[in-house]
């Protein structure tokens, strides 16, 4: 007598497959991204610390954060949190003209030493001797060497910007456009960074 | 004879399926959104790279180190504009350089009484240039804001940030450091008159430093 044998191994449907194996692509594309952040913020030289930036609301937005594609000089406090505290100026730029996260060009400026602290009494200083602290020549070589590999021409596009702590005085924001002003139809504007400005 | 049932092109939708598709675009705009939210965080603000030109501008913002500001605008140029005319007639006798001199220490005079307002009423006159600007697409402003070194950033945000919110981009605007002292020290005020993009005539207040 022959015994029919129930098979009970179904085949595998073929859209639930692929299905998982869309669920599981996204998690494992989301998760890897998480996980590179974690690890940058892991390491806290290089994660560049979280500044007070001002609040405005009809600014443009900033199409990726934390990409640097032109000049930015972020000013800040030595301490965190502290506006009583020297102000520090870091110079951070694309990465051999391609654009680079701030947290990469961060660590950059951190490497090559393109950071200068201000002296804590630049405020009461004569113009020419604040031009001559270590923290304006750094800006006003940074804006000369930058202007002469990238911005050859005039034009609109050329700027520079400005990432700064809300309670920075407008003495370093003057002095860098300024600068920049010594090459007016070469860098016709400048960007201040701001946060978008909510609750209003 | 029979006829043969037509077979349905038409299946059912799978539930299973239907689940798996549902979820998957839950996470996929839970996702974006989330990463929409952490992007666009910063902004940009434009502020035209300062030239060393004379301070003549149709509305002048002084502000000063004790959160006070001076502010000239139409009304302000208009009456300087009179001062300037009547000193012009009743000492026409003097010298050039001494009429000058006189008219102005005449202007100097006005614009530093009258024009000389509590911080707290910035808002408020931004306000108003906001609302005439917005009113009429044609009219077209040019602000020269002042600042002396140790204001802080962010005042100057909120300032700029008013200009550049304007619904028709009419009102043009430079930022370049400076304090009273550098206006009440100036070697002359004067009234210059130009005619903006439409014709229009316009009074621009200039003050050479």
């Amino acid at each position: 007598m022959a015994f029919k044998r129930k098979n009970e191994l179904h085949d595998l449907e073929f859209p639930s497959l692929i299905d998982v194996i869309f669920l599981l692509l996204i998690f494992f594309l989301v998760t890897m991204q998480f996980s590179m952040e974690t690890n940058t913020a892991r390491q806290a030289a290089t994660k560049p610390p979280d500044i007070q930036l001002p609040r405005a609301k009809g600014s443009e937005d900033v199409a990726m954060d934390d990409v640097i594609s032109t000049l930015l000089f972020q000013i800040q406090y030595k301490e965190k949190n502290n506006p009583n505290s020297p102000r520090i100026v870091y110079v951070l730029e694309p990465f051999n003209g391609d654009s680079i996260s701030r947290s990469e060009a961060f660590m950059i400026a951190q490497r090559d030493s393109m950071f200068a602290e201000f002296p804590q009494n630049f405020l009461k200083m004569k113009d020419q001797a604040f031009k001559r602290t270590n923290a304006a020549q750094l800006i006003s070589n940074a804006i000369y060497q930058y202007k002469e590999e990238h911005f050859r021409k005039p034009s609109i596009e050329n700027t520079v910007e400005i990432r700064a702590e809300e309670n920075v005085e407008f003495k370093i924001i003057n002095y860098i456009m300024q600068e920049c002003s010594a090459y007016k139809d070469t860098i016709p504007r400048v960007i201040f960074r701001t946060l978008e400005k909510t609750g209003e | 004879m029979a006829f043969r049932t037509q077979k349905s092109d038409f299946r059912k939708v799978q539930l299973v399926s239907l689940i798996d598709m549902i979820f998957i675009l839950l996470v996929f705009f839970m996702v974006t959104v989330t990463v929409v939210r952490l992007t666009i965080k910063e902004q940009k603000l434009p502020v035209p790279t300062p030239i060393s030109e004379r301070g003549r501008a149709q509305i002048v913002i002084q502000l000063l180190d004790n959160g006070d500001f001076l502010w000239l605008d139409d009304r302000a140029t208009a009456l300087i504009s009179k001062t300037i005319s009547t000193v012009e007639k009743r000492f026409s006798y003097l010298s050039p350089s001494e009429l000058n001199q006189k008219k102005t220490k005449e202007a100097l005079r006005i614009l530093l009484n009258n024009n000389i307002f509590h911080g707290n009423q910035m808002e408020k006159k931004l306000k108003l240039l906001l609302k005439k600007a917005n009113s009429d697409p044609s009219s077209q402003y040019f602000v020269l804001l002042r600042s002396p070194d140790k204001i802080p950033y962010y005042k100057i945000i909120n300032i700029i940030q008013k200009f550049n919110s304007a619904r028709y981009q009419n009102i043009l605007y430079g930022c370049v450091g400076g304090n009273l002292k550098d206006i009440k020290n100036s070697k002359s005020v004067r009234v210059v008159i130009e005619r903006d993009k439409n014709g229009r005539r316009r009074e621009n207040l200039q003050i050479d430093f």
